[in-house]
């Protein structure tokens, strides 16, 4: 494991969106008219999105997003207000403090107020340095790339259809809080991804294949881009032929990718303290506790290099650090923001992340793993299992944080007798209860990975990494 | 003081203006500029009480150019730097290649509706909110003394946008917007339930008790679990709206889109004219519907909002279209003849035209029956609520397999108690195709899910497998 901050130069501005002045103007104004507490933060992102069909570009858009949010805490509630209009907030500060005063207001006796638990203050900029600076890179070479992965995917004349996609971005944060932090960071992010459909005797079959991350034009360019596409060609054939799933429980192996599905919704959102403190996670009290088999450790690392959920400094201007979750089966702590950390009176963490600089933060996964355990290899993990199913790729997965039940599922499969991989496997799920299946692992690969990129629902939509080893699972209901 | 400022409409329009006036004197054959403003107030809930309330306003100009049949497209926050917008897109159609016959359309008018706003939801103040949510929060303990939202809140908006068009299309509108939605937990005897329920509508509404009983009632239900031993079997289930709204929006809206159908990738390509569902079902697209969530006077492109036949009495006719998918299908070669549906959609500023559904509805010839008359004929199945995972459906080929948490077990033709989890599984287009009864409901919701699905609680007896855990 690397960490992405090797990369970071601190002090190197690269001129604010917002006049610091103005900024600081706002967040004391806010004080004097009330408030306990109160920030401006800034998200610009200049973006480009690239389409393409079977090798014909459909749309190549660059565009340049900024917004930017005020909050403010008065007597222990928040109001805010966000805009794409940045002269128009700061005629907003007066009415955001009465919002949070009105809030504040209806806060029943038996109710805690907000607090923030310190953190340190920093008037240091971080930008992290991408090898190959998105910025210089033409619209042209960047639809190269999509060109050149899809002539790797459209081999068989199964395959009808071929949708690639490249995005990249270009992030600047800027955070003017009353507590006298004044800071900006700034990072790229730049992902591949495609969409290969095949048809055989009517059957129709479809695979998704994303790559990159954090990081300049090199989280794509340093991809063997045809071993990918070749790889999902071949997984959308053998899909086509594929057998549709048994259902009941056994014993189940998730490669990579789906450790890491598994590992995000099952465990990391009933870890995240917003939750907690709603009343929402089957974690509620059990900071402390035994809650899966000792070979699981569980960490969330934003500094992970190249890792889709990746950032130097999180959305309340902590610089960000890896945290562990689970060690050896143990809950370790939530991933909290300030707010949350006060509540249960735990280290923050800065897990503080907000969609863009219209949203507020939540508290939010970065990139989260199970780190590797004794077994060998996969072949180490199937000896012994008499019927199972093993299970590769993503297609997402959701949790009821509350209840504690989720489900993901696999792109595609095999169907494990007597320690081999035989038939292959079509819509295989896999859904449980977290407090029972943490527990059911009971086998890991020494080798863990970071999975494919993805994206986290949380009324706001964020990148997120996730990975691990492969992954034995007893009495998995597979469906 | 109202969310939407005066003139916002009119201010849309003129920066419009700037931007077509550059487009005008610069080497495009066709141009359009769609601006979009929106306004909003909103409240959220956590932990059984009002824990934030906020404001604010965002919006931009999207700019599509047609430049000898190359399609560009570009956005920005304002209309200020016109220049930079149209070299913009102008730069991105040199990438892409002709689309022959593509043109952007003309003005064919506009369906008459009455307009999506409601005053009262622009006079909205966030206080008024606030009383809503304490209203809120007090029906829901009134309805279960030991139910607590857990998260949600209420929001009102007010959008305004604009089009205009080197066609001759110059139109703008203002639409309002107001709903909540909460998810409430019950925590007793160290077992844990929930529901979830939403509401929105253009007009203020003043009454959103029904979610909270939705809600309430979605986590009570569940709290009288039962096993079932007897393993995965394929089974009768009725599906409540909110239980299979999401599964029918994600595989039948992609798989009857035009372009879709033309290049091979649904489940339904080369089908027209056949026997997909059973033979009294229907499914229409139609954006005219007064008050429906997917309404509107023009489509993302300017065209007149219009019906659509997609599947008559099993039958499918049609896909949907854009204009842009229609052309470059015919130029592809892919199909012969294909023309707009009026279902270009948007997703705000930044993005260029799109097709998706408007209103996307399901009929039955055969009418509806009670849900209690449904149960009973059923005899022995199950009645499912709500599924988690419903986007990893696979849209190609409609397979599926998702969990459920708030599933009861029907035997005799009495709800019997609920399964803690289980998993649920089949081929959507396979279990439409026969045995399929459709349930009454008092007043059908338009509910978004990926896109604006009108469906009821249904009955699907055929190819729905369940897996109890």
């Amino acid at each position: 494991m690397a960490a992405a901050s090797s990369n970071q130069q601190s002090n190197d501005g690269t001129g604010r969106h917002l006049d610091q002045d103005t900024a600081q103007r706002m967040v004391d104004e806010a004080i004097q008219a009330g408030a306990t507490y109160s920030e401006v933060r800034l998200v610009s992102n200049q973006n480009t999105s690239i389409s393409m069909r079977d090798g014909q570009v459909r749309n190549a858009i660059s565009g340049l997003d900024v917004g930017a949010t005020l909050r403010c805490l008065v007597n222990g509630s928040w109001g805010v207000h966000s805009t794409t209009d940045l002269q128009a907030l700061t005629s907003q500060v007066e009415a955001t403090v009465n919002l949070a005063s009105s809030v504040a207001q209806r806060r029943a006796k038996e109710d805690s107020a907000v607090e923030l638990a310190d953190i340190p203050i920093s008037t240091t900029d971080v930008h992290w340095r991408s090898k190959k600076d998105i910025r210089d890179i033409s619209m042209q070479e960047k639809v190269e790339v999509l060109e050149e992965f899809d002539s790797f995917i459209r081999t068989d004349e199964r395959i009808v259809s071929v949708n690639t996609g490249f995005t990249d971005e270009h992030i600047e944060m800027e955070l003017t809080t009353s507590e006298g932090m004044d800071r900006a960071w700034s990072f790229q992010r730049t992902c591949t991804n495609a969409i290969v459909t095949g048809r055989e005797s009517g059957e129709v079959a479809s695979y998704r294949t994303r790559v990159g991350g954090v990081g300049g034009f090199e989280a794509v360019e340093s991809v063997d881009l045809q071993q990918v596409g070749i790889s999902a060609t071949e997984s959308t054939l053998r899909i086509l032929g594929a057998e549709r799933s048994p259902s009941g429980k056994m014993t189940l192996i998730a490669d990579p990718d789906l450790t890491g599905v598994y590992i995000h919704e099952a465990l990391g959102h009933p870890c995240e303290a917003d939750l907690v403190a709603a009343g929402d996670s089957c974690l509620d009290g059990k900071l402390g506790e035994i809650i899966g088999n000792p070979l699981v450790t569980v960490i969330d690392d934003p500094t992970w290099q190249g890792g889709h959920g990746s950032f130097p400094v999180d959305a309340e201007g902590f610089d960000s650090k890896s945290r562990t979750l689970i060690e050896n089966g143990r809950l370790m702590t939530f991933l909290n923001h300030r707010e949350t950390a006060a509540h249960f009176e735990i280290e923050p963490n800065g897990a503080a992340r907000a969609q863009d600089g219209l949203h507020h933060p939540l508290v939010r996964m970065s990139n989260t793993m199970i780190m590797g355990g004794n077994h060998e290899d996969l072949d180490d993990l199937l000896e012994g299992i008499a019927d199972g199913v093993y299970a590769c790729g993503s297609r997402g997965g959701q949790v009821d944080t509350g209840r504690g039940s989720f489900q993901f599922a696999a792109q595609e499969a095999w169907r494990i007798r007597n320690g081999e991989l035989v038939e292959p496997l079509k819509d295989v799920s896999v859904s449980g209860m977290t407090l029972s299946i943490l527990k059911n692992v009971d086998g890991l690969t020494k080798h863990a990975e970071m999975a494919s990129p993805g994206f986290c629902g949380k009324g706001q939509v964020v990148p997120v990494g996730d990975g691990g080893p492969e992954m034995r699972i007893q009495e998995a209901l597979v469906g | 003081m109202t969310l939407m400022p005066e003139d916002s409409c009119q201010r849309l329009l003129d920066g419009c203006q700037r931007i077509g006036a550059v487009a005008d004197t610069s080497i495009a054959d066709m141009w359009e500029v769609f601006a979009i403003q929106s306004y909003g107030a909103e409240v959220e809930i956590e932990a059984g009480k009002v824990s934030l309330a906020g404001g604010g306003g965002e919006g931009g100009f999207g700019l599509r150019i047609l430049n000898q049949g190359k399609v560009g497209f570009a956005y920005a926050a304002n209309s200020e730097d016109s220049q930079r917008l149209v070299d913009a897109a102008l730069s991105a159609a040199s990438l892409v290649p002709s689309v022959e016959g593509f043109e952007f359309p003309d003005d064919e008018g506009e369906t008459k509706m009455s307009p999506m706003w409601d005053t009262e939801v622009d006079n909205v103040s966030p206080e008024q909110l606030m009383l809503q949510a304490d209203s809120m929060l007090s029906i829901c303990k009134d309805f279960n003394p030991i139910a607590v939202i857990t998260g949600g809140g209420i929001s009102a908006s007010c959008t305004a946008g604009a089009l205009l068009t080197s066609q001759g299309i110059s139109t703008s509108g203002m639409r309002s917007s107001h709903g909540g939605g909460i998810q409430v937990t019950i925590d007793d005897d160290d077992k844990l339930t929930s529901g979830w329920s939403s509401m929105h509508s253009f007009e203020l509404l003043d009454d959103l008790s029904p979610i909270c009983d939705e809600a309430v009632k979605l986590a009570e239900i569940t709290r009288n679990t039962i096993t079932d031993n007897d393993g995965a079997r394929e089974a009768p289930v009725v599906f409540t709206h909110g239980g299979i709204r999401s599964l029918f929006s994600n595989v039948f809206a992609s798989s009857l889109r035009g372009e879709k159908m033309a290049r091979g990738e649904s489940v339904w390509s080369g089908k027209i004219s056949e026997s997909v569902f059973d033979n009294h079902l229907s499914i229409h697209d139609d954006g005219t519907i007064e008050g429906g969530a997917g309404s509107g006077r023009r489509d993302g492109e300017g065209k007149k909002t219009q019906r659509t036949t997609l599947i008559e009495r099993g039958v499918l006719k049609s896909g949907i279209w854009s204009t842009r998918d229609a052309a470059e299908q015919i130029s592809e070669g892919n199909i012969e003849d294909a023309t707009s549906t009026s279902n270009a959609g948007r997703g705000g500023h930044q993005s260029s035209p799109y097709t998706s559904i408007s209103n996307f509805i399901l009929s039955s010839s055969q009418g509806s029956n009670s849900r209690d008359s449904v149960i009973e004929e059923m005899e022995d199945g199950w009645v499912v609520h709500s599924v988690m995972g419903a986007h990893t459906a696979n849209p190609s080929s409609g397979d599926f397999s998702v969990t459920s948490s708030s599933i009861l077990k029907v035997v005799d033709g009495e709800i019997i108690g609920a399964l803690k989890q289980a998993g649920v599984s089949g081929n959507l287009p396979k279990a439409f195709s026969e045995g399929v009864s459709l349930i009454e409901m008092d007043k059908p919701r338009s509910i978004w899910a990926s896109g604006s699905v009108v469906i009821p609680d249904i009955l699907l007896r055929n190819g729905i497998r369940i897996n109890p855990s």
